[in-house]
């Protein structure tokens, strides 16, 4: 039987219309976390890509025109190679005390960059600031007081009692 | 003949275990200054409430009378395996009451892990972690990885007579110095040095990377404890990968390296009797092990042409196989991508070098470079008697800190720890599997959790079933004690409830 030209044709844009989302899902036109680009590591390698996420710890150096800035979202963090004067506008990083500014990146996404090891990290073309970081609160839990110093106070008891048995040569 | 504990051993074992809780709430003041220096004020009271409940049980637990009776092997054993579960029960306190753990069972797999120096966490939101939190999460492999005992020992906190068979009990077989409280404080000299050196190594580095020098201090402890103890902790999530640099990563595989040295042969160096490092059967193992799993590895990444560049392969291979090895479990990939991207045989790799682990007397965990160079020269001994005359006397020996000669009682020994871990790897995997996880992901998870290595494929998360969570610390405990410790406990547990003993006075 034969195998009608128009047929095969409609079938194969048909897959290639549908195999496409797979390969753009972290296309620069949409806003990923850090933890979707990495579950999508390997489909994406070498793509432009925009995540969103906090800067967290500090910017590190990287050589003397860019800096390290680590970026948190979905479960997991990812490095992004940009130039100190983009990293500048970062004011606050994610800390203990501090969530730090939301950034938005866009830039190309490494599985294993030749420039930095064969680390997985983003090289970024834009960074901004979109919301900024602020304080978190760690109000504090006076009850955590209270059983402490009643418990350091019973073992206070307990370590004279025991002294003082030791004394009395009970503890041989 | 099964003999149990009477009520006056049952007494000892208590009052023992008392004292090394008392250890567990000094340590935790550590922290507590921490927290107040940093301003932590809610850590700080998280560790006031740990010291005051652990110091608590401790001296509840000092108070019970031990009776005149000599501390015997049988009792060590059982305080061993009993303090290391107690210490991780009550080290969990402080991590549970800091919010960032779902459940005490999550903070208690931490503690477990940290003290077994795994290294594997179900630690939630990691970058927000206090200060305080993290210094108590470092200083738990600092505990655990020269063992709790041995600090016990080494700060003599009223051991006396027992201290030598407390610390076989705890897998110890180095006898560095002629008194056992002089082996201990030696060990701890030699991790004092080694931290020292790797803390100041990385300030230096962390300065020139723009950190701010409390930071960069802290974080040289914290990575310098973890990698020294081959335990495997970070400060933040991504782990070595928040570095992103090589000098991080070489100071950090060196650290790595002297952790998983026997600390015998440490002794050895620092005396100036260096040859024992060449001639060393275990150095010998260790380093052949390393090379064959790094050409398998590099053979299996070129192959999948996934780094296009040798040094990449280089780097990536042996950081992972000296992470692995050693136990650290110190990764610069991301955990679900050791399945994902990379070819079958380089995680293989790290599964075999994960299973054999470092040196006996080291920081390291897992088989044992000892007992797989020992069953590898028995075995090449029964193939040379296999082929020489009947009336031929073969025998064979090895090197390690002297001329030993290789007997079955000493193949028999380590054939059964040998077997033990293989099984409950297997085990391990096997309910991996049953849980729902892929064979490979299931295997790679239960070799770490129980050579105490650390690295993870994903499975370890705060999200995996309780089942597998309560397992994994079994397997990280019967791991760090290897086996026959644990047992015994077992066994005086079941004895304690065998039916019609009556208890004697």
């Amino acid at each position: 039987m034969k195998r009608s030209p128009v047929a095969l044709t409609l079938l194969l844009s048909a897959t290639l219309v549908l195999a496409t989302p797979l390969k753009v899902a972290l296309a620069a036109t949409t806003t990923a976390s850090p933890g979707d680009a990495i579950s999508e590591l390997k489909g994406s390698d070498g793509d432009i890509v925009t995540i969103e996420g906090e800067a967290i710890g500090e910017a590190l150096g990287a050589d003397s025109g860019h800096v390290w800035v680590n970026v948190l979202g979905g479960g997991a963090a990812l490095g992004v190679y940009v130039t100190r004067e983009a990293a500048a506008g970062i004011r606050v990083y994610g800390d203990y005390g501090h969530t730090g500014d939301t950034v938005r990146v866009t830039g190309r996404l490494h599985a294993a960059c030749d420039l930095h090891g064969g680390d997985a990290d983003l090289h970024a073309t834009t960074l901004e600031v979109v919301r900024s970081g602020f304080v978190r609160p760690h109000p504090v839990n006076w009850w955590k007081a209270i059983a402490g110093l009643g418990t350091l106070g019973l073992a206070a008891l307990q370590l004279r009692r025991f002294l003082l048995a030791r004394r009395r040569h009970e503890f041989r | 003949m099964w003999v149990g504990f009477r009520r006056h051993d049952l007494a000892l074992i208590v009052h023992y275990v008392g004292l090394l809780l008392l250890g567990i709430g000094a340590a935790m003041v550590v922290p507590f200054a921490v927290a107040c220096v940093a301003g932590e004020w809610d850590a700080a009271l998280d560790y006031l409430l740990g010291t005051g409940v652990t110091s608590l049980a401790g001296l509840t637990g000092v108070m019970v009378k031990p009776g005149g009776a000599p501390l015997k092997h049988a009792h060590a054993l059982a305080i061993a395996a009993l303090s290391w579960l107690l210490a991780s029960a009550f080290a969990a306190l402080p991590l549970a009451l800091s919010g960032s753990y779902l459940s005490y069972l999550d903070a208690f797999f931490d503690a477990v892990s940290g003290l077994t120096t795994s290294g594997l966490t179900l630690v939630h939101d990691l970058d927000h972690m206090s200060l305080a939190h993290n210094m108590w999460r470092h200083l738990t492999h600092l505990i655990g990885g020269q063992g709790i005992v041995v600090a016990a020992i080494a700060f003599s906190v009223a051991l006396q007579g027992g201290a030598f068979s407390l610390y076989l009990a705890e897998g110890r077989e180095e006898r560095i110095e002629p008194n056992v409280i002089n082996t201990a404080r030696f060990i701890w000299v030699v991790t004092a040095v080694y931290v020292a050196l790797g803390t100041t190594a990385l300030f230096v580095l962390f300065l020139a990377k723009g950190m701010v020098p409390g930071r960069a201090l802290l974080h040289g402890v914290f990575a310098s404890v973890a990698c020294f103890d081959t335990g495997g902790f970070g400060p933040q999530s991504q782990n070595a990968l928040y570095y992103h640099s090589w000098g991080f990563e070489l100071i950090t595989m060196l650290l790595m390296i002297a952790g998983t040295i026997n600390f015998n042969l440490h002794a050895f160096v620092w005396r100036g009797r260096r040859g024992e490092l060449y001639r060393n059967l275990e150095v010998r193992v260790l380093a052949a092990n390393v090379a064959i799993l790094a050409v398998l590895a590099s053979v299996a990444l070129a192959g999948a042409a996934f780094y296009s560049q040798p040094q990449e392969i280089v780097r990536k291979g042996l950081y992972h196989l000296v992470s692995a090895h050693s136990g650290t479990g110190h990764q610069t990939f991301y955990p679900g991508t050791w399945t994902t991207l990379f070819p079958g045989a380089a995680a293989v790799a790290v599964i075999l070098a994960m299973a054999a682990g470092g040196s006996a007397s080291s920081t390291a965990g897992g088989i044992k470079a000892l007992r797989v160079g020992l069953f590898a020269k028995n075995a090449l001994l029964q193939v040379r008697r296999q082929l020489a005359p009947e009336s031929a006397h073969i025998v064979s020996h090895y090197q390690h800190l002297k001329r030993r000669r290789i007997t079955p009682e000493l193949v028999a020994a380590a054939m059964l720890v040998i077997l033990l871990y293989l099984l409950t790897y297997v085990t391990g995997g096997l309910v991996g599997v049953a849980l729902g996880y892929g064979p490979v992901e299931a295997m790679f998870e239960s070799v770490s959790a129980t050579a105490n290595v650390g690295l993870s494929t994903g499975i370890t998360s705060p999200s995996m079933p309780v089942a597998l969570k309560i397992f994994y610390i079994l397997q990280m405990w019967v791991g760090r004690l290897e086996f026959l410790t644990v047992f015994a406990l077992f066994a005086a547990v079941v004895l304690a409830f065998r039916p019609g003993r009556k208890v004697q006075e």
